[in-house]
């Protein structure tokens, strides 16, 4: 059963083709990675399927409903939670909030009754808090700086603070945008270990865009290597190790496959 | 005695997530607001409409904190949006023979549904070009409509408003406890402006608030993880117009007289003053701000008249430096806070409650 | 007919000193994104500087355009140093607020050394008379056309060609890059300050030639918002073509409707205009989108 489904979508910015036909899917419950070198179109991908960027042909579709036609707000109501590249999480809000900011398309009451907030609100609020405690914050350990405000905390907890928002989003399909880049080694186990746990506790499809190849290799079910907005092949880690194309857009020609393993296993 | 506990403990989510951080406090603001209550019987006439006008700046400042402090929308329409709301009400007042509670509330929605229309730019523009759009409204609405609408607003002529009575029946405003009396308003204002408050607090630390302060911080993330950026952004147009409408219309009433000149853009740049000095973001910062700038032109005008007066040599006219000085006070207060201290007497007043939790012994 | 001809061409004039003055703008936005809004404000004092020389003290015309000049200067310079390069990397609501409050001390100064009348900016231009068929036209306006076209143009030629002018703009374009080829960025900061303010003081004589001197001159800044918006804010010959439009619109309007719509209607005009500009086209007519990026 697919969950999400890409069928030949193109995307330009003046002349620059940023994506060119581009389909593959993703199956319920999947982790899928998304690999390629720099510039070769991952994070316009994403940006696309999350509604930032709109392609200007081609289908995406999520559940069999069709993403392009829906502003990116209503996107994240059906279940799309995602991460950033680059830091993209509200910085005067303390981590707690941002992590609320999050749920915010669960939050029912409106307006009128945040304006009075005893009652309904507050019953709404603390219920919430409560999730957001023993779900979030308490699997991403996230419990020392819960009030502290984001922009003063370190970059790797800052992309623990986005996983954790795009967690309380309960999405149905995750999409991580490079959640171990610029991290040191330590940092990198943590992530992949809670990227796993999610995926294997909470039934998330999970899209990865990564650079490191060693932890695509480890971790996913299934990869699609993109190169200058191209899709190369899609298969399993086994088959991508091998396959000839991506060996050239990694390595260039003359070299093996065999070298290439090594390369990967070091 | 109060103390405090070397620590504050919680035990469930509920309790943190109040406003109340500890009994102290809850008992603290009791006693506040009851000397607020036994206050005007210790006034003179003069302190008691300084108050009240203090008052409804603390509406009309929290309001503003909404839009500009809250969701990071820069407006210099909040005089042109205060007037809006006096008209409204003197028209209902005199016009309609409304009472109080339907003219105030309907003054509110009025300038809402002005504060949506002219918000709609927002969708599409932002930063400088948002605050230009907020400036042709500041023009069209106060140098013009109010002007040129005679009908409604008598143009400059001004509009002469009865005090209606509380509360008053549709059809008979003056039915009920007559409010002639600035003593009996400022218990009006007062009720208003505690709501007023309160309402900033619960709407600052509820979903729709954060969904504000996402907007500020980052509109295309918040937009990316569910926030319906156009309409919260004109929320917090409309929510932040109310309040100037409500802040308009208690003016009405407490001036009794009304004019487009006094709906200027220096009325715009004084409220944003008072979010300024106060502390952008904080509705505490809007608070303070709303008094210290309620005051200062009164504690200037004391000190000149008072000491400074009687210390200059009398051959030289020194209305004109007197009237510079009145003309540039706002100016000077923003900038010496933007400069000295950014985060405003909300700051101040923070740094002044750490040092005082711990005197006479400070830790080090 | 005649009619139309005289508004024509002092509407074309105040046009020129709109452009003149829109300029100041461009000149401080691109370099240090930073709207002035005591613009007006300079434009105010700067015709005080001069009232002060020519008239008060009586000096030759040069000495007392340099002395003006020099006054204006060091206030620039002031306003950088101690009002501006606090707050740089401080929120758009600080920078902008910033120069609000110096609008109105800039004002409360003048009021407190002038006094709120009006007086008479001392004539030192040569009149002459100007008549187009049987239109007479005030030789101050012409005088505005030529100064403020002078102006422009060596304004112009200094961006295209002088290194300094180059360096401004590459500033303008990439700060960062800037600094790292060498380039002392606060000195191009304050540069451009210095040069608005003496655009502003070439503006303020010619404004307060034209009308009176008073405090309340400071308003001419908000035809001249509508100008930059039409314009695009970071656009030279947007600022050109804005403030001519708006200089020409705004008198023929003052003096067409000005019976219908009364006499606000001049100062409101502009900003209905800048709103039409702001629903059809949000970053002006030349001004350049920003994209934004994840």
């Amino acid at each position: 059963m697919n969950k999400l489904n890409i069928e030949n979508i193109s995307l330009s910015f003046g002349g620059v083709k940023a994506l060119k036909n581009v389909s593959f899917n993703v199956a319920e419950g999947e982790l899928h990675a998304i690999v390629g070198p720099n510039g070769s179109g991952k994070t316009s991908l994403l940006n696309s399927i999350s509604g930032f960027y709109r392609p200007h042909e081609g289908k995406i579709s999520l559940d069999g409903e069709n993403l392009l036609k829906l502003p990116s707000h209503i996107i994240a109501t059906r279940g799309v939670g995602r991460t950033f590249q680059h830091s993209e999480l509200f910085k005067a809000s303390s981590v707690l909030d941002n992590i609320k900011l999050g749920r915010h398309i669960h939050y029912s009451k409106g307006i009128f009754s945040n304006l009075f907030y005893w009652g309904k609100t507050r019953k709404e609020e603390t219920a919430a808090r409560k999730e957001i405690e023993m779900e979030i914050i308490d699997l991403l350990e996230l419990e020392s700086v819960r009030k502290e405000p984001v922009g003063s905390l370190p970059y790797g907890v800052q992309k623990r603070v986005d996983l954790a928002r795009a967690l309380a989003l309960k999405p149905e399909i995750l999409l991580l945008d490079e959640p171990i880049g610029g991290m040191n080694r330590e940092e990198r186990e943590d992530m992949v270990r809670y990227v796993l746990d999610v995926h294997d506790f909470w039934d998330v499809t999970v899209i990865l865009v990564e650079h490191d190849m060693s932890i695509v290799m480890d971790i996913s079910d299934r990869i699609t290597v993109l190169n200058f907005g191209q899709k190369l092949v899609d298969g399993t880690p086994k088959e991508i190790q091998s396959h000839p194309e991506v060996i050239r857009a990694y390595l260039g020609d003359g070299v093996s496959a065999e070298s290439l393993s090594n390369s990967v296993k070091e | 005695m109060a103390f405090y506990p070397s620590g504050i403990f919680k035990v469930d989510y509920a309790s943190d997530e109040g406003l109340f951080p500890t009994p102290v406090i809850i008992r603290s603001s009791i006693l506040f607001i009851i000397f607020l209550l036994i206050l005007p019987w210790f006034l003179s006439s003069h302190m008691l409409y300084i108050m009240i006008t203090m008052f409804i700046a603390v509406v009309g400042a929290v309001g503003l904190n909404i839009l500009t402090g809250f969701t990071g929308q820069i407006s210099v329409a909040h005089g042109a949006f205060i007037g809006v709301g006096a008209y409204t009400c003197a028209y209902f007042t005199q016009n309609l023979a409304m009472p109080i509670w339907i003219s105030i509330p309907a003054g509110g929605i009025l300038t809402a549904l002005a504060g949506i229309f002219f918000g709609l730019p927002s969708i599409r523009i932002k930063g400088l070009y948002l605050l230009m759009a907020t400036l042709a409204a500041q023009f069209f609405l106060a140098d013009y409509l109010f002007v040129r609408w005679k009908s409604v607003t008598g143009g400059v002529g001004g509009f002469h408003v009865n005090r209606p009575a509380f509360p008053g029946i549709p059809g008979n405003p003056n039915l009920g406890i007559e409010l002639y009396d600035d003593s009996r308003l400022y218990y009006l204002a007062m009720v208003v402006a505690v709501i007023a408050v309160f309402a900033a607090i619960n709407i600052g630390r509820s979903k729709t608030g954060r969904a504000f302060k996402a907007i500020r911080d980052r509109d295309i993330a918040s937009a990316l993880i569910g926030i319906d950026v156009v309409r919260y952004k004109l929320m917090s147009f409309a929510l932040s117009s109310f309040f100037a409408g409500v802040c308009g219309g208690l003016l009405a009433y407490s001036w009794k007289e009304i004019s487009p000149p006094v709906f200027g853009l220096d009325v715009s740049i004084a409220y944003l003053a008072m979010i300024i000095c106060g502390g952008i973001g904080s509705v505490r910062g809007a608070v303070l701000g709303a008094i210290f700038i309620t005051f200062l032109p009164e504690g200037i005008m004391f000190i000149m008249n008072n000491i400074v007066i009687d210390l200059l040599p009398s051959w030289y006219n020194w209305g004109y430096l007197f009237s510079g000085l009145h003309a540039m006070m706002y100016g000077l207060v923003i900038v010496l806070f933007l400069i000295l201290e950014p985060e405003g007497l909300n700051k101040i007043w923070i740094n002044f409650r750490n040092s005082a939790k711990i005197w006479p012994f400070p830790y080090y | 007919m005649d009619y139309f001809l005289f508004l024509l061409i002092t509407g074309i004039a105040t046009g020129f000193v709109y452009a003149l003055l829109a300029l100041g703008f461009v000149v401080i936005y691109k370099a240090t994104r930073v709207l002035n809004f005591a613009q007006g404000g300079l434009v105010m004092l700067g015709g005080y500087f001069c009232f002060t020389t020519l008239g008060q003290f009586g000096l030759h015309p040069l000495l007392a355009f340099s002395l003006a000049a020099i006054a204006s200067i060091t206030i620039a310079i002031l306003i950088e140093r101690y009002l501006l390069k606090p707050l740089i990397g401080k929120s758009l609501l600080s920078l902008v607020m910033v120069t609000i409050g110096l609008g109105s001390i800039i004002e409360g100064f003048a009021i407190a050394l002038y006094g709120t009348d009006e007086q008479a900016m001392p004539e030192v231009l040569p009149e002459f008379a100007v008549s187009i068929g049987s239109v007479y036209i005030p030789s101050i306006y012409v005088w505005a056309i030529i100064i403020s076209s002078i102006l422009i143009v060596a304004l112009f030629l200094f961006f295209k060609f002088s290194n300094l002018g180059i360096v401004m703009r590459a500033v303008s374009n990439n700060q960062p890059g800037a600094l790292s080829m060498g380039i002392r960025v606060n000195h191009i900061f304050a540069i451009s300050w210095i040069l608005a303010s003496l655009i502003a003081l070439a503006g303020g004589f010619i404004l307060g030639s034209i009308s009176m001197m008073s405090p309340s001159l400071s308003i001419v800044i908000y035809p001249l918002f509508a100008a930059v918006i039409i314009g695009g804010l970071d656009s030279i010959p947007g600022a050109l073509i804005g403030g001519l439009v708006i200089g020409v619109l705004q008198l023929l309007v003052a003096g067409y409707l000005g019976d219908l719509t009364g006499a606000s209607f001049k100062t409101v005009f502009p900003f209905l205009i800048l709103l039409l500009v702001l629903m059809i086209k949000p970053y002006g007519l030349f001004g350049t989108h920003e994209v934004e990026r994840l």
